[in-house]
């Protein structure tokens, strides 16, 4: 697999198939005598920005410390809770909505439930 | 019968999405100034959208990628960045034109200035996008299209000319198309009704701004009149139609632009979504795809300011529609080089003859746009 080509910036879906968020980054693990392998994968604002510029990296991290829902993320997904790729989508074998990953997703669907019509 | 079914929803829907502020006040402006010159910019500015349009929709059937997913997987975050800033602005100032253009039909309805009714406008729209009844609009609009329509200035020649080309690909209509193909699931077995359905839809659409150039041609164009209003525009149909004409092109104005604002707010929404690999979908609950439902909350917000602040909806649709035009090539090069690479298409990747459409209207109209946007911008 070429990692750049075919797995980074792809699409997640999470184990029961919710979007949750693209490849942003892709760590490798460098090993003694053997190749490097795939770690992790990186996702959200946090890494994109880094990615982006370091001046924009710097800009996210700082905003980051203040915490709350809409705070940029990094989010590392080990690569053990990959399932498999397909058609050029990760299948992950978690849900996302036990990672951070759909923190601002799900506070901004709890805030919903206050609007008629949310949840149709 | 259910591919007729779904043929015929798809070319109403195709004409739905051609039909806005933007084809209706450049063809009204060009056939008044011009008379028929310009006729060759609607059919140029049709055949590129078809040749686009029928892109999109093989994409989304062949790959299963929007064309937003696609072009991040293929060029990366940062190539991804120039195109979605680009098309993110220019698309939130033609949502302005177009909720201004619904506000302006409200006020010609009326008499209540247009900055009055941004509120209770946006306010509707967002419902409708809330409650996931966009479908219905968007087919509307069409048939309310169809009952409604039956060189001594080098600079706004070329102003208008960009403006028509911009107005035919308004707003980014190959973005939007794309993320309905994957939302209904089409598959290889969808290509011929693709071919129909943009070719039909995007057609019809393009007649229907022809008819509104030749209308503005044969009653305004001999008096030497400028379409410098809606008003006016709406007085050519009284003059087509009779007395019913203003009432109907009150409506239709109204009822166009309203359902393009709807899609256009749905287009910003998906390209951050799509961008960012965050759950979207027009039919799915707002609590299942929350990012997604925020962001067109947002950009309807932030059009609404410029439809208060009082920012008049015929200039900004001119603008609109030209700035459309000069950033084309940002947008649309990078999905045409894409469509000729068979990691993602395979055997269907592009003829020749739809790179050379594509590129020979896209280049053309930004080339024109560059020329002729400051010159219009000083002058007028």
């Amino acid at each position: 697999m070429r990692l750049v080509h075919d797995l980074l910036d792809i699409q997640i879906l999470d184990a029961r198939r919710r979007r949750a968020g693209k490849v942003d980054d892709i760590l490798l693990e460098i090993r003694a005598g053997r190749p490097p392998r795939v770690a992790a994968i990186e996702i959200g604002a946090l890494t994109l920005a880094r990615r982006l510029h370091p001046w924009l990296g710097s800009l996210a991290a700082r905003w980051a410390q203040r915490a709350g829902p809409a705070a940029p993320h990094a989010v590392r997904i080990p690569w053990t809770a990959v399932r498999r790729i397909e058609r050029r989508q990760i299948h992950l074998r978690i849900q996302a909505t036990a990672t951070p990953l759909w923190s601002l997703e799900g506070w901004l669907a709890k805030l919903y439930t206050h609007i008629p019509g949310s949840g149709r | 019968m259910k591919k007729i079914l779904e043929i015929g929803l798809g070319v109403v829907t195709g004409i739905g999405g051609f039909l806005e502020a933007g084809s209706l006040a450049t063809a009204a402006q060009a056939g008044a100034e011009f008379g028929y010159q310009l006729l060759w910019a609607i059919a140029l500015g049709t055949l590129c959208v078809i040749v686009l349009v029928e892109m999109s929709g093989r994409l989304a059937a062949v790959s299963h990628h929007t064309v937003v997913d696609a072009v991040r997987e293929r060029f990366g975050i940062h190539a991804f960045m120039v195109p979605l800033i680009t098309v993110l602005l220019v698309s939130l100032i033609t949502l302005g034109a177009e909720l201004g253009g619904v506000c302006m039909a409200l006020q010609l309805a009326t008499g209540i200035a247009f900055q009055r009714w941004a509120v209770p406008v946006v306010v509707v729209a967002w419902g409708l996008l809330w409650r996931g009844s966009f479908g219905l609009i968007e087919q509307g609009v069409s048939l309310l299209g169809l009952v409604t329509v039956p060189d001594h200035e080098p600079a706004r020649y070329g102003f208008l000319a960009v403006s028509i080309l911009g107005a035919s690909l308004t707003p980014y209509v190959f973005y939007f198309y794309s993320s309905g193909a994957i939302e209904d699931r089409w598959t290889r077995g969808h290509l011929w009704i693709n071919r129909v359905v943009a070719t039909m839809g995007m057609g019809f659409g393009g007649l229907l701004s022809a008819a509104v150039l030749v209308l503005a041609a044969l009653v305004f164009h001999p008096r030497g009149v400028r379409v410098d209003s809606y008003a006016q525009i709406g007085r050519l149909m009284t003059e087509a139609l009779g007395d019913w004409g203003f009432p109907l092109f009150v409506l239709s104005l109204g009822i166009a632009c309203f359902g393009a604002a709807l899609e256009i707010s749905l287009t910003i929404a998906y390209m951050i979504a799509q961008g960012f690999g965050w759950n979207w979908g027009e039919n799915v609950k707002p609590r299942d795809a929350a990012r997604f439902s925020a962001v067109y909350t947002l950009a309807l917000v932030l059009a609404t300011a410029l439809v208060v602040i009082g920012v008049d909806p015929l200039r900004l649709t001119n603008i609109s529609m030209a700035l459309t035009a000069v950033t084309l090539p940002v947008a649309a090069l990078p999905f045409l080089v894409l469509m000729n690479d068979r990691h993602y298409l395979g055997p269907h990747v592009n003829g020749r003859l739809a790179n050379v459409v594509v590129v020979l209207v896209v280049v053309l109209a930004a080339i024109v746009a560059v020329v002729a946007l400051p010159l219009q911008l000083m002058g007028g």
